[in-house]
């Protein structure tokens, strides 16, 4: 099996896709592919999850999403970040950032 | 914001899931492509690189799958399941299902009537006419006032002139005999210029239409367009019908063309046209001189079609330049005329505005009565969930959520309505099949009640509307917990705040029904006014002839079509003739000719004013003017109050009398002797002054509703050539027909055979409006009031149940059962007052805006409030007094330990 790589906290793809989305709008695979480099291949998304939680996020206004034209002529949905979504953002990365610290804090004890 | 992009996703999953399977294989096949492309540029071979991608992402059809759920499909199935439940809980309350599907039933149904009837009469293309909105109805306008006809010079400058019209043309319809082997018949002729069918939109589909040289030379052109029914009924419908001949008031017509089916002419709700034949055939076409080329004649109707792009303020502006222009030219005839545009539809522009009152008042009144069954429903439905209270607390409880509740409320109501909508609408058509509008008065011959399209749709729209204002109000209330909390302790709730909007819906209905009953009450107490002595004559046994085709009102003779032009001699005879041998049929006890009789609808005015007075001092009277011979005041019945009737000797050369209405000689000589003194017409074109012989008593004019003042004049004295025969029988008149027609053909065989007309039918016929509307408010009446039976019982019975323990102690304090049974009553009629007030101000305003329909009766009369009062008060305690007596028979003992 070799190194294991980290599994995704439960909850968390959400906030990856709406980080990443607000760098720039891109498709899924743009989404995983970003998510992969940006972690130094620590982080891989799982394909299915990932279209499960860009409807789930499309359907909560989050995200929107068009069918464009990419680079190479093929056609593709890209999702990009509303308003709500922004917000959206901003209270996970505030929620994760006091569950990480609290997660730290009793690592640190041990 | 969430909601929207929710609703949004779910509608689309539901709606076009293809669409987003397809979308979503592509977004996968996207995905799947990157993949192995990278793969690809990492060195593998395209086949592996594609198994690998295709590994990687885990099975596709998993993850459409995942996907899938996330899109709520579920819904679907939720959904499913609750109109199971629905189901369920509504087969256990069978008398509330009943009871909502029968009023929604009742309502939408109403409404579907109402609906298909104005659409018949009011709202579709006049039958047979293309492009209807582009055809212009051209109203004559004198000092302000619109009018029915054009003179056709002025028509002439028009047509004439540059306008945004394709094309102008004029008409004038009258009655003709038309010939053939078996004897005349009576036909309604329109004599119409070349541009007619061209403007209508209605080339004939056998033939032609009339050429432009046809409106050329007086009487050169006899040739006709038959009506497709002519053709069809007369002529049976034979295909060589180009060519064949048809004497048209005794002058030989070559038949041209068959107009299209169900085309009847320009005016489809006051009369079917049977033939058309060009305006240079009008028997006013002759001699320069007569109708046609007379400034001071008004004798046409004028519609225009509209220039592709042109519009109707465009139209009216060209119109009113030529007038003004006319006007300059022309001052002595064309001062005050001009004319204005409006658009041509199944009423003629100048009715338009009372007939709009009426339809929307209808409309009012029906929308008010599934207003009130929506309102009584929403009352049953809060009851029955209060009913249920506990079963919803237990619901929640159990961890449903509130929206599933709503959802579960929801789809009941939309479950009851849509049944209650379907029978309606089966109901409603059935019944509209049934009857025609031509039986209820309300169109000319040949119209017919279709279903149509719009109707649906509206009645679509309703049953949508009324399921959300009786399923929603029920269903919002549970969604607000406090409510809900309110439920655990709601035996303990006492009295008033008890269900506040039963209480308004339950007021609003009596209110509603109370209006209802005595606008019906008012109706049917103003026919009481149609009788013999309110008319001023006598129908009974009193007979008219009618020498049409029978249609909407009886049709005149027309001596001048049947080869006695002019007042002369031979005239004389003629109508001494035919007083003699009508006279002379056993069982007709008297016998008179009149160019028109009581409730005739074709009225002819005059404005007289007394010869005696000063001009400046005299005031002009607008007076009915009927032609009569000796005779006429003892065959309808009028009593001749001073002075003589009209003599036998009232000939030609004897000095020209006139006999006027009680009415109308108080208003010229109020307090003075009348007879012997003069009558003129001002405006000196005709300088005849008429010397008053007698008076008689009023009599209604063209409808009940009214008595105009009313001048007769010796028939013989007159050079106008329409008559008709009045007679009074021992007998049924209509059994006359036959005697009379024998009479006539005695006299001349060529003259067209009439029908007798009892003067009773033409009383029904007057008073047609009266019952229709007394019919229809008496059955809402009746049906509301029903309705707030139950509403008024439900809530009487609701605040009894929420009061039961109050009750309990009061009677364990001592209380009688009378005391509690008159509480609970003046409780029920509490509830009703403010509604009894409104309701009645309502109708009291309606009728008083609908007075010409009361034939004078007043619109606050004592006798229908206190009688649809004291019904609605009965009603109301009968329906209360069901709870009260429950309430009077509560043991405080059981109440209190079971509360």
């Amino acid at each position: 099996m070799g190194k294991r790589k980290p599994e995704m906290v439960k909850g968390s793809l959400d906030m990856l896709i709406l980080k990443v989305l607000s760098l720039e709008p891109t498709h899924g695979w743009g989404i995983s592919e970003r998510v992969r480099q940006i972690s130094r291949d620590e982080l891989r998304v799982n394909q299915g999850s990932l279209y499960a939680s860009l409807h789930k996020l499309t359907r909560e206004g989050w995200i929107r999403s068009e069918w464009r034209v990419t680079g190479n002529n093929r056609r593709a949905r890209y999702y990009a970040l509303t308003r709500a979504g922004k917000k959206q953002l901003g209270v996970e990365q505030d929620h994760w950032a006091r569950l990480a610290a609290a997660v730290e804090s009793i690592l640190a004890l041990a | 914001m969430r909601w929207m992009s929710d609703t949004w996703f779910r509608l689309r999953a539901i709606f076009a899931p293809g669409r987003m399977e397809r979308e979503m294989d592509e977004e996968m096949a996207f995905h799947l492509e990157m993949e192995a492309r990278k793969h690809v540029r990492e060195g593998m071979t395209p086949e592996e690189a594609a198994l690998r991608a295709h590994t990687d992402f885990g099975g596709v059809m998993r993850e459409k799958e995942r996907a899938r759920d996330a899109w709520g499909i579920g819904l679907l199935q939720d959904l499913t399941s609750d109109v199971r439940l629905a189901l369920r809980s509504l087969r256990r309350s069978p008398a509330f299902a009943v009871v909502v599907v029968l009023s929604l039933a009742v309502g939408i149904g109403a409404n579907t009537a109402l609906f298909t009837a104005i659409h018949a009469v009011w709202l579709a293309p006049v039958p047979g006419v293309r492009d209807q909105d582009r055809i212009v109805d051209l109203v004559p306008v004198v000092r302000g006032h619109e009018e029915w006809l054009w003179t056709y010079p002025d028509f002439e400058n028009v047509r004439n002139s540059e306008s945004p019209f394709e094309s102008v043309a004029a008409w004038a319809e009258r009655d003709a005999t038309v010939g053939s082997e078996e004897g005349g018949m009576r036909a309604r002729v329109a004599y119409v210029t070349s541009e007619y069918f061209q403007v209508l939109g209605a080339r004939p589909t056998v033939g032609r239409g009339f050429l432009d040289s046809e409106d050329g030379a007086a009487g050169q052109h006899p040739v006709v367009v038959v009506s497709h029914h002519f053709w069809q009924d007369r002529m049976s419908g034979s295909p060589d019908v180009l060519g064949r001949s048809l004497t048209l008031d005794g002058v030989p017509y070559t038949v041209v063309g068959v107009a299209p089916e169900r085309f009847g002419g320009a005016r489809a709700n006051s009369g079917r046209v049977d033939l058309w034949v060009p305006l240079s055939q009008h028997p006013g076409a002759a001699g320069n001189q007569r109708v046609l080329g007379n400034r001071e004649r008004a004798s046409v109707q004028v519609l225009g079609r509209l220039r592709p792009g042109a519009t109707m303020s465009e139209a009216q502006a060209a119109v009113q330049t030529v007038f003004a222009r006319l006007a300059a030219e022309f001052p002595q005839t064309n001062e005050y005329r001009t004319a204005k545009a409006a658009g041509f539809g199944r009423f003629p522009a100048q009715n338009r505005m009372a007939d709009l009152i009426g339809v929307v008042g209808f409309c009012g009144l029906f929308a008010a009565l599934l207003l009130i069954i929506c309102a009584n429903l929403a009352g049953m439905a809060l009851a029955r969930s209060a009913a249920r209270g506990r079963e919803i607390a237990v619901r929640l409880a159990l961890g449903s959520s509130r929206a599933r509740l709503v959802r579960h409320l929801m789809i009941e109501a939309v479950l009851l309505t849509l049944v209650g909508a379907g029978l309606g609408v089966v109901l409603a058509l059935t019944a509209m099949a049934r009857v025609s509008p031509v039986d209820l008065g309300i169109a000319a011959p040949g119209a017919t009640f279709e279903p149509s399209g719009w109707a649906f749709a509206l009645c679509l729209l309703l049953s949508f509307a009324a399921a959300q204002l009786f399923g929603l109000l029920p269903a919002l209330r549970f969604s607000r917990p406090e409510l809900v909390t309110g439920l655990k302790d709601e035996a303990g709730g006492g009295g008033r705040s008890v269900g506040r909007f039963q209480r308004y819906a339950a007021s609003c209905q009596t209110g509603a029904a109370f209006g209802l009953l005595l606008m019906a009450a008012l109706f049917l107490r103003s026919l009481e006014r149609a009788n013999p002595s309110r008319l001023g004559f006598d129908p009974a046994g009193m007979g008219v002839a009618d020498f049409g085709a029978g249609g909407s009102f009886p049709a005149l003779l027309d001596l001048s079509q049947e080869g006695y032009p002019s007042l002369d001699e031979r005239r004389a005879v003629l109508l001494d003739q035919l007083l003699e041998s009508v006279a002379s049929i056993p069982g007709v006890a008297s016998v008179s000719l009149s160019d028109g009789f009581p409730l005739d609808r074709r009225r002819s005015y005059l404005s007289v004013r007394a010869a005696d007075r000063p001009s400046a001092e005299a005031t002009d009277v607008r007076v009915d003017r009927t032609l009569v011979t000796e005779g006429y005041f003892t065959t309808i019945g009028t009593p001749v109050l001073q002075g003589r009737a009209i003599l036998r000797s009232d000939d030609r050369a004897a000095p020209p009398v006139a006999v006027i209405t009680r009415s109308l000689a108080d208003r010229l000589w109020p307090g003075q002797d009348p007879l012997g003194r003069q009558l003129t017409r001002p405006g000196a074109e005709d300088p005849t002054t008429w010397t008053v012989v007698g008076v008689v008593g009023d009599v209604a004019s063209s409808s009940a509703a009214e008595t105009l003042p009313h001048v007769f004049l010796p028939l013989r004295q007159s050079d106008r050539p329409d008559l008709t025969i009045v007679l009074r029988s021992r007998a049924d008149p209509a059994a006359l027909t036959g005697p009379v027609r024998e009479a006539l053909r005695m006299v001349n065989p060529r003259v067209p055979v009439p029908t007798l007309l009892p003067a009773k039918s033409l009383v029904a016929r007057a008073t047609q409006e009266q019952r229709t509307s007394g019919r229809v408010s008496g059955l809402l009446g009746l049906l509301v009031l029903l309705l707030s039976a139950i509403g008024v019982h439900g809530v009487v019975a609701l605040v009894v149940t929420y009061r039961t323990r109050e009750i309990a102690v009061r009677i364990a304090l001592g209380a009688t059962r009378g005391v509690v049974i008159r509480g609970v009553l003046r409780d029920g009629l509490r509830m009703a007052g403010p509604g009894l007030l409104a309701g009645g101000l309502l109708a009291a305003g309606t009728a008083a805006a609908m007075r010409s329909m009361l034939l004078g009766l007043s619109p606050v009369d004592p006798v229908s409030f206190l009688s649809a009062g004291v019904l609605l008060l009965f009603v109301v305690v009968t329906s209360s007094l069901g709870p009260a007596l429950r309430a009077s028979g509560i043991q405080p003992m059981e109440a209190l330990r079971n509360g």
